[in-house]
């Protein structure tokens, strides 16, 4: 005897955005499977490869490398921070400008936002690339390069914060004689140092990360070691860049949560 | 009350910080031996440069749109794979349906691990042990977004208040019956967003790791630039430039609809 | 023999509070027993040994004679029924299937995985909600309901699953006095109509007296009364709630009635 199972519906079939949320999902990958080279086989076959490659791993790290390693890694980091420092400087004045209650001009308003948009629409590998083949190699165009989109990103943030400012708040300050520049800066702050936290947090472990692969097109950083040593099957070196990055990305995670927690309760003080 | 009785203000450390910030960051600056200069005093050649990219070549725009569509079908399997692998991590990374605390932490490793490596790096090895195509890009992006896809899950599941799950158990209902009935539908909006985000995160880098041979259009943009021809490259940024902000529009558009 | 057996019962947590002391209590199948104690007195841990929603550390319980123990906690848990005082429906779904999910013991987790249930589980969940008088809000969203309403839900919920104990966790706690008689009364209904066991957690002295066959009351984790209603004098209930006979008079009952 079979039992009839239904769906918990009036009509005992499944509603519609369900079905619809997993059929055309499927439906995309099976069209687009040759479009990416699906092949089951061509994954089957790799398996053994990556086992050996992960045996491989496991041999005596090269010491001499380290030196090197250390230098590039600390590049990486002060890549990290002198671009999210410089983004952060930068993105102030545009972020005003980029807000429709505190841009001096509609004109300006939408040109500083779409700007914003545009600068934050490409990746930065993208722009390295840009700016690798205008200045050359080093570590200069990573920093710009995520300087740059880092700045789209805090522009946007910082005039949505001053955007959602209570103009209650602001008229009270105008009142006192503020100017309104100032009123917005001071109804604003209060509300906006937790999420300005949490957001500078996240952006630091995303450009880390951006560093360290920037190096892929000399842009500076690890990145250009880890591509080489890929290519030239350095076994050692391979296994110490990816530790040392995971140690890296992992104690900025670790870092960010004691950060995120002090900074709720309460230690910063700004004024 | 006069002045004396007020309490003493209490220290205000900022300026402490700031100082130290950026005595940092002028450290970093003499490290890295960074040549500001050149940047201001090259800013006219800057100017010259950029001018290089002002006639888009679009000869090619077909063989470009269809490396854009290879680079969209790459992220849209990336993000795929990596939501069905975090869907099947996350319940054992969340603290009230894990089976027991050793499987937690390693739930919670392997997430970990599969976030903090570069996708660049798994693309790598995954090429070099697969041969060059988009294939290798797929694998590497979703197990790299599939940690931080797990991730997202297993918060969202423990924000879940653990009232509901209680209310299950109390049923005697399964590991299975627990996230199929409290935790996914108490999470489907935070998640849908997420799995958005990460798609457009993918649309990104999926466009770079043809640098690396991991198909799409990266490889193209980094050809051309090599060989200056700045027309055709400034041809790919801008496709590369729409297709982005289009997708950054239709998930705000998903998003506002869910809403 | 009795249905419900605990037997030197205690209850340690981890951080060395004691939630229960020795408790020893027979019931027999088919009684209707009220709760009461001053708040932190282990009403809930008491419950909540039952099945084993928060374990015993020292002693037996048996239910039916099946004895618990970590092996069949979700065996027993299926013929258990809970009502707790957050409701802990799950929001987003809708009643019926908030209902359904006390079938789930029954079912492996393929099923489930796809939110299907068979038609004799329909059936059920149709004859609990006509039971609490919910049938026009089947296809509700649960957190579309008021209060009392989604209580009902959680009653209907731990009716489907054919029960033959159910443990109410301050049903009403969370009520206003309308909706609270009402639960009351429908629980009191379930017990005399169907025969089953019900164990109500309750603060207020006068619902105990009006609805119980039985009244155990608890205080800082031991059992300081056990009777019937009329054997609750105000003395006793004095001793239960830790004031002194004299202060009890008509209106400290209600001064009590709200600790």
């Amino acid at each position: 005897m079979t039992l009839s199972w239904y769906w918990p519906t009036p009509n005992g079939k499944p509603p519609l955005i369900a079905v619809l949320s997993v059929i055309v999902p499927l439906a995309v990958l099976l069209l687009t499977a040759s479009t990416v080279d699906m092949s089951y086989n061509k994954i089957f076959y790799a398996i053994p490869r990556m086992l050996d490659f992960t045996k491989n791993l496991w041999v005596m790290p090269d010491w001499h490398y380290v030196p090197q390693l250390a230098k590039k890694m600390l590049e990486t980091v002060e890549m990290t921070l002198l671009a999210t420092a410089l983004a952060i400087l930068l993105s102030m004045p545009l972020g005003v400008l980029a807000a429709k209650n505190a841009s001096p001009h509609p004109i300006i308003f939408r040109i500083t936002r779409d700007l914003l948009s545009f600068i934050r629409a490409l990746p930065e590998l993208v722009w390295a690339l840009v700016f690798v083949s205008a200045l050359g190699l080093g570590p200069l165009p990573g920093i710009m390069a995520l300087s740059l989109v880092t700045v789209g990103f805090m522009g946007k943030f910082i005039a949505e914060s001053i955007e959602v400012v209570d103009a209650k708040a602001i008229e009270g300050l105008e009142s006192t004689g503020c100017t309104k520049f100032q009123s917005i800066l001071y109804a604003m702050l209060p509300q906006a140092v937790p999420d300005f936290i949490g957001s500078l947090l996240y952006i630091l472990d995303h450009n880390l990360r951006a560093a360290s692969i920037l190096g892929l097109v000399g842009a500076g950083g690890i990145g250009y070691d880890m591509v080489m040593s890929m290519r030239l099957f350095n076994y050692e070196r391979i296994g110490m860049i990816a530790l040392s990055i995971y140690a890296l990305v992992t104690l900025l995670d670790r870092l960010s949560d004691v950060f995120r927690q002090k900074a709720l309760g309460g230690i910063l003080n700004v004024h | 009350m006069s002045i004396k009785t007020l309490p003493s203000r209490p220290h205000n450390l900022f300026p402490l910080w700031l100082s130290l910030a950026l005595a940092l960051l002028w450290l970093i600056i003499w490290d890295l031996d960074v040549a500001f200069q050149d940047l201001v005093y090259g800013i006219a050649d800057m100017g010259e440069y950029l001018s290089r990219y002002g006639a888009p070549n679009f000869s090619n725009m077909s063989s470009y749109l269809h490396l854009m569509l290879q680079t969209l079908v790459t992220a849209f399997w990336g993000t795929t794979l990596a939501f069905i692998m975090a869907a099947t991590i996350a319940p054992y990374a969340a603290r009230q349906l894990t089976p027991n605390p050793v499987i937690y932490r390693i739930a919670r490793e392997l997430l970990n691990f599969m976030r903090a490596m570069p996708d660049l790096l798994l693309a790598l090895i995954f090429v070099s042990s697969m041969g060059l195509g988009p294939l290798p890009g797929v694998l590497a992006l979703s197990v790299h977004t599939a940690g931080f896809l797990g991730k997202f899950f297993a918060e969202n599941m423990e924000r879940v208040p653990a009232g509901k799950y209680e209310a299950l158990s109390a049923v005697g209902a399964g590991f299975t019956q627990k996230i199929v009935f409290a935790a996914w539908p108490s999470m489907l909006r935070e998640s849908v967003g997420n799995v958005l985000y990460i798609f457009d995160r993918n649309v990104r880098m999926a466009a770079v790791l043809g640098l690396v041979g991991a198909g799409g259009i990266g490889l193209e943009l980094h050809d051309a630039l090599r060989l200056f021809k700045y027309n055709q490259a400034s041809a790919l940024i801008i496709i590369i430039l729409i297709t982005i902000v289009a997708i950054d529009n239709l998930s705000s558009w998903i998003r506002k609809v869910l809403n | 023999m009795a249905y419900i057996s605990l037997t030197a019962v205690h209850k340690t947590y981890p951080n060395g509070y004691c939630a229960l002391k020795n408790i020893n209590l027979d019931i027999q199948a088919g009684q209707f027993i009220a709760v009461l104690g001053p708040s932190g007195a282990g009403k809930s841990t008491l419950l909540r040994v039952m099945n084993a929603l928060d374990p015993a550390t020292q002693g037996e319980i048996t239910i039916d004679g099946v004895t618990l123990n970590k092996k069949n906690y979700r065996k027993i848990r299926a013929h258990v029924g809970m009502v707790f005082q957050q409701f802990n429906l799950v929001d987003r779904l809708n009643v019926m299937t908030n209902v359904l999910v006390g079938r789930l013991a029954e079912h492996s987790w393929l099923s489930s995985l796809f939110y299907l249930f068979p038609k004799t589980d329909y059936q059920i969940a149709e004859a609990a909600l006509r039971e609490v008088d919910l049938l026009d809000k089947a296809w509700s969203r649960a957190d579309k309901l008021s209060g009392g309403q989604q209580q009902r839900v959680g009653i209907a919920r731990a009716l489907a699953q054919q029960p033959k104990l159910i443990l109410a966790d301050e049903p009403i706690a969370s009520l206003d006095p309308k909706a609270s008689e009402e639960v009351l009364k429908l629980l009191r209904k379930i017990c005399s109509e169907k025969g089953i066991t019900v164990i109500v957690n309750l603060h207020q002295v006068e619902y105990a007296r009006q609805y119980a066959d039985r009244i155990i009351a608890l205080n800082a984790g031991s059992l300081v009364f056990d009777g019937s209603p009329e054997q609750l004098t105000k003395a006793k209930q004095a001793e239960i709630y830790g004031t002194t006979y004299e202060e009890t008079s008509h209106d400290a009952e209600l001064v009590l009635a709200y600790t």
